[in-house]
């Protein structure tokens, strides 16, 4: 009886280990190419696609305010080459204004056309309400 | 040995306390710090830094993706005048030469020298030539100098209202791509911005 209670309570530890671990964002995801600086509730970047135009990666990202109140998204993107090394220094914090119940659509240029990836940096000062 | 027990305490202390505190390459009165150059400036509504950062690359961003100016490989560009027909004094040169930076560092255009550097330009052709210090085989000849395929010019605009406590600026900045030779526009964008501020505390 004894061993049936441990062998629960082993069960019980790793499924809670488990559900503790935090899942490394899938590849391709939009997670993967998102930074935030806090955990956003009312914003979300619902869509994200890149394309090479003119021989320079363009970004196209949708923000998505779930919120019946306006929300302020300070944004930039981290541009990488294939190495995965950053190219062209740091960009400019740029703030943008996401109307109640607004998809934003947002689109970014890479600096020079060695760059082969990207990152989105997201952060929201207010925005700490609980999901909806 | 009472004694020796203190003294061998206050050392452990003192040791303890010294690899503690980690001391900054710093010297400074207290008052100053550095901050974040491509942060989001928001002291007041006047022109500021991120204007001159969201526009510039803006700017950049959009002349790069022109199809006009990439009908030759990497073209040759110079930068005229950037108006400033605002209220306040702006320095439009140093907008352009943000956008020109970017540009540049694309590796995708090439600039010819614009009016400012023209001056410093001849001079040195001048110096390399007719000053008699140089070889012949070795300076830069005369007469060799591009004309630039393309022009930029723009101007900047803005619209300051009031009302009671609430002050609203506008600002336009117009940015097009005029090619030398025939004189036609080949590309123009703008960007806009808007800032609010209200001086009530409630």
């Amino acid at each position: 009886m004894n061993a049936v209670k441990s062998v629960s309570l082993v069960l019980a530890l790793l499924a809670l280990t488990a559900c503790a671990t935090h899942q490394p964002p899938q590849p391709g995801s939009i997670n993967a190419k998102v930074e935030q600086l806090s955990e956003m509730s009312y914003l979300q970047v619902t869509d994200l696609r890149a394309v090479k135009r003119n021989h320079l990666l363009t970004v196209q990202a949708e923000i998505n305010n779930t919120d019946s109140d306006n929300q302020q998204l300070y944004y930039r993107f981290k541009w990488l080459d294939a190495s995965g090394f950053a190219v062209g220094g740091e960009e400019a914090w740029k703030p943008v204004l996401v109307y109640a119940y607004q998809k934003q659509t947002l689109t970014a240029v890479a600096p020079s056309p060695q760059v082969t990836d990207f990152r989105m940096v997201v952060q929201s000062p207010d925005n700490t309400g609980n999901l909806p | 040995m009472h004694k020796s027990n203190n003294v061998l305490k206050t050392a452990a202390i003192a040791l303890l306390l010294s690899g503690c505190a980690t001391q900054s390459p710093t010297l400074s009165s207290g008052n100053v710090e550095y901050g974040d150059s491509k942060a989001v400036e928001t002291l007041t509504n006047e022109f500021g830094s991120t204007d001159l950062q969201t526009i510039a690359e803006s700017m950049a961003n959009s002349l790069l993706q022109s199809p006009a100016l990439f009908a030759k490989s990497r073209p040759l560009v110079t930068v005229a005048e950037v108006k400033n027909r605002t209220s306040e004094y702006i320095d439009t040169k140093s907008i352009t030469d943000s956008i020109r930076t970017k540009i540049v560092k694309s590796g995708m255009v090439r600039f010819a020298v614009d009016t400012s550097a023209m001056q410093t330009q001849v001079e040195e052709l001048a110096r390399q030539n007719q000053s008699g210090l140089y070889k012949k085989s070795k300076s830069k000849k005369m007469g060799n100098m591009e004309g630039a395929d393309f022009r930029i010019e723009g101007t900047i605009t803005s619209i300051v209202k009031r009302a009671g406590d609430v002050k609203d600026v506008y600002y336009k900045f117009s940015l097009q791509l005029v090619d030398n030779e025939s004189g036609t526009m080949e590309w123009a964008d703008e960007k806009e911005i808007r800032k609010t501020s209200n001086k009530s505390m409630f």
